[in-house]
């Protein structure tokens, strides 16, 4: 048992050393042990699609749009609602509204202070 | 001679204990125990061929996929991108090992609790994504989607929970290094023993065992994984050596983050914190319940939709963990 | 003693940049204008690279303008912390520069293109360097104006007009509020240079032989002034509310542009910030109480914009718009670090109090390392994609080229802020900072913007690395490549060299934030008269 008292930045480093060294490890074990991809074969494999053919599908891609469904249309859907369609509607009178009650807080602020 | 010494305790905790090595083997059993008890609450044997019990089943399935399989040629995506990912995730379970009071070679210094949740949330979340991903296939990147929507609350629900008892423990005593992996461990069970810090603990590890299950993928959060669903979500596309290199380093994420539990949380050998023997003993015996609470959890439940698996996740890991922060700072202050 | 390198910078580098347009009208030879603007800037990052140098050896060097008496003339004031941004901007600029004679290989209007870029990095060193407020304001429209230009720099493009014209607008009215600020604090302080105004805000001497006491209502004024400036400050850097404009602005503008808009000239406002609420209106200062409330607001905004920009990268189509919410994400996290000094939060000098600002300038340094590494390879991918923008379309061409892919994944890596990347060591110090402040909500809520903008990188990665490809694959040369690997060096360099890296930055804070600091700031720029 010995503990080692580096500062951050050095144990981080050791860490991500130890790190390196492991995927090395693993990596190597990994090649040697497994028996890899066929070089000589020029056949791929094609999508799993359920055994179904991968014609049936358009393509093998899912559009970014329908990424993060559970996120953007699901819990955060309100969220995301008010973020996109209300706040960021690329609207300069709408934009003028967060900004400028951003100033009036900041001249509030400065007021209270005065008052004070 | 120091430096050798230093060196040659490196190279041991990285390969040998806790690194690889006992990773390796410590994954598989606990696989082999989750596996066993889901069956039995399933009135089903379990894995019973290979060992007694079955208890080398896991080790037989890994070599088998990793030995005798083949990695298929694959049309779309990229093999090597997979394998390397797949190689740096368990290279980041390792090194957050040594964070761990149970490494003989124990690295500590003051805040390394955020490099535990660097190392064991992101970069591990980070590596599962792009495995799957570097094999390009619609379920797959389906089940990648959801996984992500999944981490976003469930990392902060975890990094929260750990935060409560490393921040309990700076509060409470005057351990040094603070807010340190090791020094939390070393003074959790102090935390139990107060009525005062129980309420917020209890909370804290409600949290982590949430967020945990969802990092895992586990029922009910198996929604990245989705059977008949998505066929087979994030691992469709995985066969051969490399299922069985996204497997250990599965494995080894459900080891080590039950291992923090057991460790952080519910503070590792105590009550035998002077015997060797008997503190390894009392650290099994802990981690056993958590594995076990973990696998009762996953047999417990169906599978929710992911909208219902995100909000769950901040119902019952995110809330709490903050409401027992909250409560923590308020015993702060109270202190 | 002064030095002529700390004034002769900014002057020499803006006639530079306006003999080009003349050398335009005489030579023809595209060539010679991207020979000519590399050596220009690498002058600017020679020079700027000196004046480090001699601010590391030295301490605070100013530079009076004319040899005119500071608070009458204009002067030039160098202490460690922009200094080291100054170095910053110029190497990314140089790196900038280099790479847009790839980018705009064949383009007739080079020469415009490049004394717009040599304007802006003119306009960005003047912020820094100058020890004067009204110079600030000066250099700051240089500044806006090249920007401006550079965003509708193609002009057929609608979008990039009305990007331009939004930009443009807005950009108008927050300096015009920065020079309102500026005319309550000269009718206040009489003075407008910044050592003689630390001077009077501290009470040191409070009273100037030129400039005199105060007049009429000071705290009103500095209230107002400070208010004002903020929020000019607060639109420069994009933070929230102040933020609309740059997801349209950065990607309409070249690449290149893009990069040094959304790696270093938001920067600049972060700096400004920083001179204000620590130098100028200092936590030893009379103003202090009034400071504490503005740094709760910029936490606040801080967070706020770490928050939107992080949800708002998950749900973009577009590369480029994608990685500017990445910047209004990441200047949120500068600011949470800047906001430390709020006496709320942490006293002067304490651990926290360091640990946040060197955070705040350490991911200042990485954001600006990572964000122009992602902005110079998603032109690459642009190019490569044949000229879309498009997530959807842009057909895994990173994963075609190894180097343009290693480049992408570490960018993203250096921004996700994962060991041993150079991000996460300032985001170990954020963390650590504000947990040591008591205040570990503050910690959960960066951690939530982390894990939020976990889904923007998938998105982007998945796009550029892992689709199929779309059309045919467009090699790019060598010179952009190499320009990359450097960036990917650096962003490695900044986390290996983290031991060192956070030493320094923790001293140059601690100098310059200190008591001593400032009183050194005001004698260094006010007495700098008598010591030459």
């Amino acid at each position: 048992m010995s503990t080692l008292n580096l500062d951050p930045w050095t144990a981080t480093l050791f860490l991500s050393g130890v790190l390196a060294l492991s995927t090395l490890v693993m990596y190597l074990v990994y090649i040697t042990l497994s028996r890899k991809t066929p070089q000589t074969s020029s056949e791929y494999s094609e999508p799993y699609i359920g055994g179904e053919p991968a014609s049936v599908i358009k393509s093998v891609d899912v559009s970014v749009r329908n990424l993060f469904w559970g996120v953007v249309r699901g819990a955060g859907r309100r969220l995301y609602t008010f973020l996109r369609d209300q706040m960021h509607n690329g609207i300069l009178n709408d934009w003028g509204v967060y900004m400028l009650s951003y100033i009036g807080l900041l001249t509030l602020i400065a007021l209270i202070y005065f008052m004070r | 001679m120091e430096e050798i010494t230093l060196i040659a305790l490196t190279v041991f905790s990285t390969l040998v204990f806790p690194g690889l090595l006992t990773l390796w083997i410590a994954s598989m059993l606990s696989e082999w125990w989750v596996r066993k008890l889901f069956a039995r609450t399933q009135r089903r044997m379990g894995p019973s061929y290979v060992g007694p019990l079955g208890i080398l089943q896991p080790f037989a399935d890994f070599l088998k996929l990793l030995l005798a399989k083949t990695e298929p040629n694959y049309r779309h995506g990229s093999v090597k991108l997979a394998r390397i990912f797949g190689c740096v995730g368990i290279g980041a379970i390792t090194a957050s090992l040594l964070l761990l009071p149970i490494s003989p070679l124990r690295i500590a210094f003051n805040f390394d609790v955020i490099l535990l949740i660097y190392f064991l949330g992101v970069w591990v979340a980070i590596s599962e994504l792009l495995m799957s991903t570097s094999l390009t296939n619609p379920f797959t990147i389906k089940g990648v989607s959801r996984f992500s929507s999944m981490l976003v609350v469930a990392e902060p629900a975890f990094f929260t929970a750990t935060i409560v008892p490393v921040y309990l423990v700076s509060l409470t005593t005057k351990g040094e290094p603070v807010f340190s992996v090791s020094t939390t461990a070393e003074f959790a069970w102090s935390l139990w023993t107060n009525p005062l810090t129980a309420i917020p603990m209890i909370l804290a590890t409600i949290a982590a065992l949430v967020s945990i299950q969802s990092k895992l993928m586990f029922p009910p959060f198996n929604i990245p994984e989705a059977e008949q669903e998505l066929i087979a979500g994030v691992v469709t596309e995985f066969s051969g050596p490399l299922l069985a290199l996204f497997n250990f380093l599965h494995d080894a994420d459900l080891y080590v983050l039950s291992l923090i539990v057991a460790v952080v949380f519910l503070g590792g050998p105590y009550p035998f914190s002077d015997n060797l023997v008997l503190g390894a003993l009392a650290t099994t015996a802990k981690y056993l319940v958590i594995l076990t609470i973990i696998t009762i959890l996953k047999s417990s439940f169906g599978r929710f939709r992911v909208e219902q698996g995100v909000s769950t996740i901040v119902k019952y890991g995110l809330i709490p963990a903050l409401v027992a922060l909250a409560l923590s700072i308020i015993i702060g202050g109270l202190a | 003693m002064y030095y002529l390198s700390v004034g002769v910078l900014v002057p020499s580098l803006i006639g530079l940049a306006f003999v080009l347009p003349l050398l335009g009208m005489i030579i023809k030879n595209i060539k010679f204008f991207h020979a000519y603007a590399s050596a220009a800037s690498l002058y600017a990052l020679v020079v700027a690279a000196y004046n480090f140098s001699i601010v590391v050896k030295e301490g605070v060097k100013a530079y009076p303008f004319g040899g005119w008496w500071p608070p009458i003339g204009i002067s030039y004031e160098l202490d460690e912390v922009n200094s080291l941004i100054a170095l910053l901007t110029a190497s990314v600029m140089f790196l900038i520069t280099l790479y847009s004679a790839w980018y705009i290989r064949d383009l007739k209007d080079a020469p415009y293109y490049y004394t717009l870029l040599l304007g802006l990095e003119v306009g960005m060193l003047g912020c820094i360097y100058t020890g004067d407020a009204f110079n600030l304001f000066v250099m700051l429209e240089v500044m806006s104006i090249s920007a401006y230009a550079l965003v509708g720099f193609y002009r057929n493009k609608p979008e990039a007009v009305e990007a331009a014209i939004k930009y443009g607008l807005f950009g108008a009215v927050a300096t015009t509020l920065y020079f309102i600020g500026l005319v309550f604090i000269y009718a206040s302080f009489g003075t407008l240079n910044m050592a003689d105004l630390t001077n009077k805000v501290t009470l040191f001497w409070g009273y100037d032989l030129v400039s005199g006491y105060y007049y009429g209502q000071v705290y009103a004024a500095t209230a107002i002034a400070l208010a004002l400036s903020l929020w000019a400050f607060t639109f420069k850097s994009a933070v929230f509310p102040n933020h609309f404009w740059l997801p349209d602005a950065h990607p309409e503008a070249p690449t290149p542009v893009s990069a040094a808009l959304s790696g270093l000239v938001v920067n600049v406002g972060v700096y400004a910030t920083f001179r204000f609420l620590y130098t100028i209106f200092n936590p030893f200062s009379a103003v202090s109480g009034l400071r504490d409330l503005i740094l709760l607001v910029t936490l606040v905004l801080g967070l706020a914009s770490g928050l939107i920009g992080a949800l708002m990268m998950a749900v973009q189509d577009d590369i480029k718009r994608l990685l500017a919410y990445s910047t209004i994400s990441h200047i949120g996290l500068v600011l949470v670090g800047l906001s430390i000094g709020s006496s709320l939060l942490s006293k002067p000098g304490s651990q926290a109090f360091v640990d946040g600002l060197t955070g705040a300038f350490y991911h200042l340094i990485n954001h600006s390392l990572g964000k122009s590494l992602l902005f110079l390879t998603a032109g690459v991918i642009i190019y490569a994609a044949g000229g879309t923008r498009r997530l959807d379309e842009l057909g895994g061409v990173a994963r075609r080229n190894p180097l343009l892919g290693a480049a992408l994944i570490i960018g993203v890596l250096q921004l996700l802020g994962i060991p041993p990347f150079g991000g996460f060591f300032s985001k170990y110090l954020l963390y650590a900072s504000y947990l040591e402040a008591g205040a570990p909500y503050i910690s959960v809520i960066i951690n939530v913007i982390s894990a939020i903008s976990l889904l923007g990188y998938v998105r982007l990665l998945y796009a550029a690395l892992f689709t199929t490809p779309k059309r045919e694959f467009v090699r790019a040369s060598a010179l952009p490549t190499i320009i990359l690997l450097i960036l990917s060096v650096a962003c490695l360099i900044t986390g290996i060299l983290s031991p060192i890296m956070s030493e320094w930055l923790r001293r140059f804070v601690e100098a310059t934030t200190s008591r001593d600091g400032i009183l050194n700031y005001w004698l260094q720029g006010y007495l700098i008269f008598w010591g030459r």
